[in-house]
């Protein structure tokens, strides 16, 4: 349609585990682009998931709504700078 | 409206001063041209002050919805939803409102189609901002916005503020760059605007050293800022508070604020404390709860002073805590033990009862646990609350009250009983029924109140036994109820002659019950109660059409709209039973487009407000207008939908007629055997005695015999027609008459007596005359035009000439020939609006998506287009169109 130049959900950078093996379509509607998906164990990893924390919080209770058990949550880049 | 619901949808004022943040106001701008505008960030960011800016800086008008967490809940949303939007569209959504009041939450599509659908014919740009909207998790709110941004105009703007980002798929939006978004990390004040913050709204200057370490150690956040600012305020060692403010050390927003708390002299501590649990404050609520006099100057005072509370209008009547504080006042306050807590909410709700806020007053005599004040307004006002609170919110605050202390109180026990008998859930009635039973009926009353009480336990029960057909039951407890009133409560009196006639209706007493529910309808109406007027009225047309009173039966529903469409506060949705019953009078009378055109607005607020029984016998009336059109695929629809309505609950007295008309449909579509399976299965065989509930059926037995036109079965079926002729003289069924003189003459025409034939029909066409019923010729036009070749009979002829209406099909005739029948006739807005988007090439699928109507209402459409330009294909559709300019 338009094209704006829009604000982009900015630079922290999440990862989350969740048990169970999420559909792609929930992700790509709901989850920020450039994230990374992998399974294993029966588990869904998604890492590089770019948003603030308002945007995980509001991912996280929505995946919770869904009856989703989140395992992990974490900033990225804070992780990094501690170890 | 009272000032708390008012001030919901009131554009929050703007300080006098606040830092300006071109940056921002842009963003919004580009706003404009997206689907969705959403400001992400935690409180006090400053997201609400930013859209006020930006609001004020651009033309288009704007509408407010402050969301609260009771807003979670489908009932409240969308009364909030229309209640704000009827300020630029004054009749949006009329008669959801109404449901919504009134009873449960219709289904996603209807309700999406009837918010949308005026919102897309209003041609005018808006901006419509819903605040705090992390409130909001429920799926069917969430999928009704997902909904709005879909298919709202583009001239409508929807802009959604929130702590978190919603349940709504914001990824695919963003990738469609179809939302703008204004998130924590664009808010953040930068070391130039906390600069202005701090010396043109907090008068202290800074050195440009200290504004930078300060942006840094507060990250940005205005509400940290400005809470920095308040502790500095006067301060001489402001480079040791910054210092003390490092990161880490602990959590900011309670170091600042207490430390601002702290700050303040002991009275206005307490002052915030004691206030802390109300969520509008006025000067009188702090009056009452401090125990002070000036709380009015030191309201005023605290909002000049950037302290705690925002104004919530600009005469500053009204005020609310800043989210932030509110939560650490609360804890503080909670501290200072139980029983302080309990008195603050005692004066709390005698504050807002003085105000004449009695649903306000609710939730703090619950959270002082003082339950009897909680059951006296409940007892007060529970018929009231019937009437015009949302059902939900209700049950809400009853489920609140202990269990022991509602059985100790039958009249609020009775209370929550005539709310499931008009929810139509007779089993919960039924249990409190029996609860109530022991204490009420077989102690002997020993005062007026327990007879009062007794009474209206019996009138409840009526209503249950009438709805379950146990009608002789139900008219007895109905008149024991009346006894005992002896005319001291016209509540419990109009709901006990309510019962009366519809028992009396079911027995067949048609004298009596016109009494009973004539007087159901003058105690209901000067007692300003309009559901038991409403289910009075539709009892008494419906029976009136029976005893072929036609005239009365308009009359009287005429009147009940008239009545009731004018009523101040708007009238319940089960106003549709009216509407329904009044359509089929106009089935009788030959109108078939008034006929459908009640019964349809009948059928779609019966689907609003749940009413089970009217959505049956309005969409069997449908699907008979739909049969007289010869438009059978949309008949079978409409009584597969009936049978639906059927199953969720409906009284047993709407079936025989749903059942006939569904053995009308097999009949007319040649379908013998399923015509009798279907009347077999009613249990109503052609040997059945005429009563009130067989004699439908009994008459439906008569039209399979004269369809199937076999001499063998002859006997059997004259003397049908017989048994329910002196049935219906002695009962004076004149309706009834009509169709066995009807369908006798046809009989005994086919069996070769026609002189008794002829008299039937005679006979017919005189009561017909009188009574105004011209359906049952109609019905029966190819077997009387026949008949007419051998008798002569003018009075016959001339009823059977089409009207200036719908002629009726031949039941060989396919519904694509009779189609044509409707040539000539205007196309409706919804026709034109479906024909210019078929001239544009849209699919069935995209016009169902733009209109926001289901594919079948499309394909409904359709066949109307055809039918209404003559033609079979959309080219030719659309060729005719242009040829009489209609597109």
């Amino acid at each position: 349609m338009k094209n704006n130049a829009l604000t982009q959900p900015q630079s922290e950078s999440y990862r989350i585990i969740v048990k169970g093996v999420m559909e792609e379509e929930f992700l790509h509607d709901y989850c920020p682009p450039g994230f990374t998906l992998s399974y294993n164990n029966g588990r869904t990893t998604l890492v590089n998931l770019q948003t603030d924390q308002a945007g995980m919080l509001g991912l996280i209770r929505q995946l919770h709504n869904l009856g989703v058990t989140v395992m992990l949550v974490e900033l990225q880049s804070e992780m990094e700078d501690t170890q | 409206m009272p000032p708390l619901v008012w001030t919901k949808f009131k554009i929050p004022p703007l300080r006098a001063k606040s830092v300006l943040r071109p940056r921002l106001l842009d963003n919004l701008n580009r706003g404009l041209a997206s689907r969705l505008i959403l400001i992400s960030a935690p409180a006090g960011f400053g997201k609400t002050t930013t859209m006020i800016q930006w609001l004020q800086s651009q033309p288009l008008p704007a509408l407010w919805v402050a969301l609260e967490e009771t807003d979670d809940d489908p009932i409240r949303f969308f009364s909030a939803w229309i209640t704000c939007l009827r300020q630029i569209i004054p009749s949006y959504s009329d008669d959801l409102l109404q449901v919504l009041l009134s009873a449960q939450l219709p289904a996603g599509d209807l309700l999406s189609a009837e918010l949308i659908n005026p919102l897309i014919q209003l041609n005018q740009p808006a901006i419509l901002v819903l605040d705090d909207f992390q409130h909001i998790q429920d799926r069917s709110i969430l999928r009704f916005i997902q909904d709005a941004i879909a298919y709202l105009p583009s001239e409508f703007h929807l802009a959604i503020l929130t702590r978190e980002d919603p349940a709504l798929p914001l990824a695919r939006l963003r990738s469609q760059n179809e939302l703008v978004e204004i998130r924590t990390n664009d808010l953040r004040f930068d070391p130039t605007e906390s600069g202005q913050l701090l010396t043109e709204i907090l008068n202290i200057s800074l050195e440009p050293s200290l504004v930078t370490a300060l942006t840094e150690r507060t990250e940005g956040w205005a509400a940290g800022l400005q809470l920095a600012g308040l502790s500095l305020q006067g301060s001489l060692q402001p480079a040791d508070l910054i210092q003390d403010m490092a990161a880490g050390k602990r959590f900011m927003l309670n170091y600042l604020a207490e430390e601002v708390l702290n700050k303040q002299p002991p009275d206005i501590q307490d002052f915030l404390l004691k206030t802390s649990l109300l969520t509008t404050l006025n000067a009188e609520r702090c009056n009452l709860l401090t125990g002070r006099e000036d709380s009015a100057e030191l309201l005023e005072k605290l909002d000049k002073s950037n302290l705690f509370i925002q104004p919530l209008d600009e005469q500053l009547r009204f005020y609310r805590f800043h989210a932030l504080f509110a939560e650490l006042l609360r804890n503080r306050l909670n501290r200072q033990g139980e029983e302080e807590v309990r008195n603050l909410h005692l004066r709390a709700a005698q504050a807002l009862l003085a105000e004449g806020l009695v649903t306000e007053s609710l939730s703090h005599f619950l959270a002082a646990k003082d339950y009897p004040a909680v059951v006296a307004l409940l007892e007060n006002h529970i018929w009231e609350w019937i009437n015009h609170m949302p059902a939900a919110q209700l049950e809400g605050v009853l489920s609140q009250i202990p269990p022991e202390i509602q059985f100790s109180h039958p009249r609020l026990l009775l209370g929550l009983g005539w709310l499931y008998l008009l929810q139509g859930n007779f089993p919960r009635l039924a249990g409190i029924l029996q609860s109530l039973e022991s204490r009420l009926v077989e102690n002997k009353p020993v005062s007026d109140d327990l007879a009062l009480l007794r009474a209206e336990f019996l009138a409840l029960q009526a209503n249950l036994l009438q709805v379950q057909q146990k009608f002789d039951q139900a008219i007895q407890s109905a008149r024991q109820s009346l006894a005992l009133i002896e005319r001291k409560n016209d509540r419990i009196a109009s709901l006990a002659f309510l019962a009366l006639g519809g028992g009396l209706r079911q027995k067949g007493d048609y004298e009596e019950a016109r009494t009973a529910l004539e007087n159901a309808i003058q105690l209901s109406r000067s007692n300003d109660d309009p559901v038991t007027d409403i289910l009075a009225v539709s009892h008494l047309t419906l029976m009136a059409l029976e005893y072929g009173q036609l005239e009365m039966a308009a009359r009287v529903a005429q009147a009940a709209i008239q009545h009731l469409e004018q009523h101040p506060n708007g009238y319940p949705a089960v106003l549709g039973a009216v509407y329904g019953a009044l359509g089929w009078v106009y089935y009788h009378r030959n109108q078939p487009e008034l006929a459908a055109q009640f019964i349809l607005r009948g059928i779609h607020l019966a689907e609003l407000s749940g009413h089970n029984a009217s959505a049956v016998y309005s969409l069997a009336g449908m699907a008979r207008l739909h049969i007289a059109r010869g438009d059978l695929d949309a008949a079978r629809q409409c009584l597969q939908q009936a049978d639906q309505f059927f199953q969720k609950g409906a009284p047993g007295w709407v079936l025989p007629e749903l059942i006939s008309c569904k053995s009308r449909l097999a009949i007319i579509e040649g379908n013998w055997m399923e015509a009798e399976a279907i009347l077999t299965a009613s249990g109503v065989t052609p040997d059945s005695a005429p009563t009130p509930y067989s004699e439908p059926l009994l008459i439906a037995w008569l039209r399979l015999a004269i369809a199937q036109d076999t001499l063998e079965t002859g006997h059997a079926i004259l003397e049908l027609v017989q048994r329910v002729l002196e049935f219906a003289r002695t009962s004076r069924r004149n309706y009834t008459l009509l169709q066995a003189l009807v369908a006798g003459a046809i009989l005994y025409f086919k069996n070769g007596d026609t002189n008794q034939a002829g008299q039937w029909l005679e006979e017919a066409v005189q009561l017909a005359a009188s009574s105004g019923y011209h359906s049952i010729f109609l019905e029966h036009r190819q077997d009387l035009l026949l008949i007419l070749k051998t008798i002569h009979s003018p009075g016959l002829e001339a009823l059977l000439t089409p009207s200036d209406e719908i002629p009726l099909p031949s039941p060989s005739q396919s519904p694509l020939t009779s189609a044509k029948n409707l040539t000539g006739i205007a196309l409706t807005e919804r026709e034109l609006e479906v024909l210019h988007l078929l001239a544009q090439g849209y699919t069935y699928n995209q016009i169902a998506e733009h209109l926001v109507i289901s594919l079948n209402t499309v394909r409904f459409h359709v066949k109307g287009i055809y039918g209404k330009l003559g033609v079979t294909k959309v080219n030719q559709a659309i060729a005719e169109a242009r040829r009489q300019s209609l597109i």
